[in-house]
C-alpha cells in the first residue's frame, strides 16, 4: 500500500508538485492521469525516493520514504519513464546485475530470470546484447528488472508509451495479472482511455495538484457528467491528454 | 563491500566489451612512451649533428675588408662563403644558417685601433642552428681577445692584466645526469598518462549511465549510492593502473632495445627496479586521479562536457611537472607532499639515480591518501544530489 499526503516539490521557481495526496491499495490498480508536465513523474520519483519532497509524507507499506529510503526501495519495483539498458550487456546480464544489486544470487536468481523470461515472452532475445533492441523489447527487459524481487508495490511510469498494439495488450494483461495477485499497482499515463480501461481508482493530476480522486463511478457522480471523458475535461479544464 | 564488488565486476565486463574505447585508451597509453623515445632519439641526433670535423659554412659580405679574421675563421674550420644581396632575408627564411657583414669602416677602424664593427645576422629562434651560432660568436670573441693581447704587448703591457680571474670549470655531471636533460620531461609524461588513462572509463560509467537512461533504474535499487560510486571509481582506477604500468613498461623496454646510447652519445641506464618503484609510486597517484575525475565528471552536464573537463585535467596537473625540467630539483618536504607534483619530483630523482628518503615517500603517500579520501567524499556527496539525474 502506498500513501502520499500533501506532497510538495519545486525545482527552483518551478512548482512541479503543489499538493498531491492519494492512497493506492493492495489488490487495486491506481491510475495517475494527467497531461504531460502535470507532475506525475515527479510524484512517482518522490515515491521511489529519488526526490525528497519539500513537504508532505510518503509511506510504502507503512515505511516512511524520507527516513528509510532503502527499506522503501526493498518494498517496491518501478518502471521508470525512460527504459535505458546497458547496451553492451545481454538482456539476461542486465536483469542479473539488478538482481545481484538486490541481494539475489545463484540458482534462485537464475530461476527467477527464467520465470520472468517466460512470463514476458523474452526467450527470443534474452541472450542478445541489448544494442538495437526495439522499444517493446526494452520495456520488457525493464519490467523484468523491476519485478525481479517480486515486490508488493509496483510503480509504472507511462508503461505503454511507444509500444505497438500487441505489446500494449500484453502490458495490460500483465498489469491486471499483478493486481489479481494482490499487488498494489500504480501507473501513470496521459491517455484517458488507457487509464479508464485498466484502473480501479483514478487520481487526476493537473498543474501539480490532485483535481479528482476516486473510482470511475465516484468521479462521474462527483462531476455530474455522463461519461468519464467529460468529467476529465471538466476537471482539468482542457482536452489535453484525450488524443489518440 | 559485496555491492562494490558486484558493480566493479559489471563495469569491467561492460567496458572490456567497448572495444573501441579500450583500444583507444591503450593506444593513448602506448603513444606517450613511444613519443618520448622518439623525442630522445631525435633530440640526441640534432644536438650531436654538429660535428667539429665538418667545416660549417658562414656567409660573408665584404670579406675583403678583413682578410686576417677570415683566415682565422678558416683555420678554425669555418667555411667562408661569399654572399650577396639580402642576407637578413635569407637567414630569416632559413636558407642560410648565419651571416656576417663587414664594411669598409671595419678595415679603417681596425687600422686605427678603434673598435671595429662586425655585424652578425642570425635567427636565435632556430634551435638547430644554435650550436653553430654560438661557435662563431665564440671564435670572434677569441679573435678579439688575441688582437687585444697583441696590441697590449706592442705597448709594453702584460696582457694578463685583462684576466684578473680565470674560471676553471669542474663539470660534475655524470654521463647519466647529462642524459637527463632529455629525461627530465618524463615525469610530465607519466603525469599525463596517470591523469588521463581512466578518464574514458569514468565518463562512460557516470555520465554515460545518465545519458543512456540507465542511471534512474540503477538508483532505484536498495543500495547505498556510495557503494555504486566506489565500484565505478575502482573500475576506472584499476584500468588506469594497468595502462600506466603498460606505458612505463614500454618505455623501459624501449631503453633496453633501441640504440639510445648511440644517438645521445653517452651511456644511460634505466634500471628495471627504479622503473618499478616509479610504477609503485604511481598507484596511489592514480587513485587520486580516479576520484578527482569522478568528482569532476559528476558535475558535467553532458558527455561532451565531461570529456572536455577531463581532457584539460592532465595538463593542469602536469604543468608544475614541466617546470621541474627547468628548475633545480626541489628537496623541500612541503613540495614533495603535493600529490602529483611530489610524484614527479620523486620519479625525477629516481631516474637520476638520486636518493629518495623513506620519510618523503611516507609523507607523499599520506597526503595522497588524504586528498583521495577528501575527493572521494566530495564525489559521493555530488553523486547523492537529486540533480545527478537531471542533465540540465
Amino acid at each position: 500500500m502506498i500513501q502520499t499526503e500533501h506532497l510538495k516539490k519545486s525545482f527552483g521557481k518551478v512548482q512541479a508538485v503543489q499538493d498531491v495526496s492519494f492512497t493506492a491499495q493492495d489488490g487495486q490498480i491506481t491510475g495517475l492521469l494527467g497531461p504531460n508536465g502535470a507532475g506525475k513523474t515527479t510524484t512517482l520519483r518522490i515515491i521511489y525516493t529519488l526526490l525528497k519532497p519539500d513537504s508532505g509524507t510518503v509511506t510504502v507499506d507503512g515505511i516512511d520514504a524520507v527516513r528509510q529510503p532503502l527499506e522503501v526501495l526493498r518494498h517496491l519495483g518501478a518502471l521508470t519513464e525512460a527504459h535505458g539498458l546497458y547496451v553492451r550487456l545481454t538482456a539476461r546480464e542486465n536483469i542479473r546485475y539488478f538482481g545481484r544489486l538486490r541481494g539475489m544470487e545463484g540458482e534462485a536468481l537464475e530461476n527467477r530470470i527464467e520465470e520472468l523470461c517466460k512470463l514476458l515472452d523474452m526467450q527470443e532475445f534474452i541472450d542478445r546484447r541489448t544494442e538495437g533492441f526495439s522499444n517493446g523489447q526494452r520495456v520488457k527487459v525493464s519490467i523484468a528488472r523491476a519485478l525481479l524481487h517480486n515486490p508488493q508495490n509496483i510503480l509504472l511510469d507511462e508503461p505503454t508509451n511507444g509500444l505497438d498494439v500487441m505489446a500494449t495488450r500484453a502490458m495490460r494483461t500483465l498489469i491486471r495479472r499483478l493486481r489479481d495477485e494482490g499487488k498494489c499497482v500504480v501507473f501513470s499515463s496521459h491517455i484517458m482511455q488507457e487509464v479508464s480501461l485498466l484502473c480501479d481508482r483514478l487520481v487526476v493530476i493537473a498543474h501539480g495538484q490532485v483535481v479528482l480522486n476516486g473510482t470511475k463511478e465516484e468521479i462521474r457522480q462527483q462531476m455530474g457528467t455522463e461519461n468519464l471523458e467529460d468529467a476529465f475535461v471538466a476537471a482539468i479544464g482542457s482536452a489535453e491528454g484525450l488524443e489518440e | 563491500m559485496n555491492i562494490i564488488w558486484i558493480v566493479f565486476r559489471k563495469e569491467w565486463v561492460d567496458h572490456i566489451r567497448d572495444q573501441r574505447a579500450v583500444v583507444s585508451a591503450l593506444a593513448n597509453g602506448l603513444f606517450t612512451p613511444v613519443f618520448m623515445l622518439a623525442m630522445v632519439l631525435l633530440l640526441g641526433k640534432t644536438m650531436l649533428s654538429f660535428n667539429e670535423e665538418n667545416p660549417e659554412p658562414l656567409h660573408v659580405i665584404g670579406q675583403q675588408y678583413a682578410p686576417a679574421l677570415m683566415q682565422y675563421l678558416e683555420a678554425s674550420n669555418i667555411e667562408i662563403v661569399p654572399a650577396s644581396g639580402d642576407l637578413a632575408e635569407e637567414v630569416r627564411q632559413g636558407k642560410v644558417k648565419m651571416g656576417l657583414i663587414l664594411t669598409e669602416e671595419y678595415a679603417q677602424a681596425f687600422r686605427e685601433g678603434r673598435p671595429a664593427p662586425v655585424q652578425l645576422v642570425m635567427d636565435t629562434s632556430r634551435q638547430s642552428n644554435l650550436l653553430v651560432m654560438n661557435r662563431v660568436i665564440r671564435l670572434i670573441e677569441t679573435y678579439s681577445r688575441q688582437v687585444t693581447s697583441l696590441r697590449l704587448m706592442a705597448r709594453g703591457i702584460d696582457p694578463l692584466i685583462l684576466m684578473p680571474l680565470i674560471p676553471n670549470i669542474q663539470d660534475v655531471a655524470t654521463p647519466q645526469s647529462s642524459a637527463l636533460l632529455f629525461m627530465s620531461m618524463l615525469p610530465f609524461f607519466i603525469a599525463l598518462v596517470v591523469f588521463s588513462a581512466g578518464a574514458g572509463v569514468i565518463v562512460d560509467s557516470l555520465v554515460g549511465e545518465r545519458e543512456r537512461n540507465t542511471l534512474e533504474p540503477l538508483l532505484i535499487n536498495p543500495v547505498r549510492r556510495s557503494s555504486l560510486l566506489i565500484g565505478k571509481v575502482l573500475t576506472s582506477f584499476s584500468f588506469a593502473v594497468m595502462t600506466v604500468g603498460l606505458s612505463l613498461f614500454v618505455f623501459w623496454l624501449g631503453f633496453q632495445v633501441l640504440p639510445i646510447e648511440e644517438s645521445i652519445g653517452f651511456s644511460m641506464t634505466l634500471s628495471a627496479s627504479s622503473m618499478f618503484f616509479i610504477f609503485l609510486l604511481c598507484i596511489p597517484e592514480t587513485a587520486f586521479a580516479a576520484v578527482l575525475q569522478a568528482f569532476i565528471a559528476s558535475f558535467a552536464r553532458s558527455y561532451k562536457e565531461a570529456q572536455t573537463f577531463l581532457a584539460v585535467l592532465p595538463f593542469v596537473v602536469g604543468i608544475p611537472s614541466v617546470v621541474l625540467a627547468f628548475v633545480p630539483n626541489p628537496t623541500d618536504l612541503l613540495q614533495v607532499a603535493i600529490p602529483g607534483f611530489g610524484h614527479s619530483i620523486l620519479s625525477n630523482r629516481l631516474l637520476r639515480g638520486e636518493p629518495v628518503t623513506s620519510l618523503e615517500v611516507i609523507v607523499l603517500l599520506l597526503t595522497t591518501l588524504l586528498f583521495t579520501a577528501v575527493f572521494l567524499w566530495l564525489a559521493i556527496r555530488s553523486f547523492q544530489r537529486e540533480r545527478i539525474l537531471a542533465s540540465k
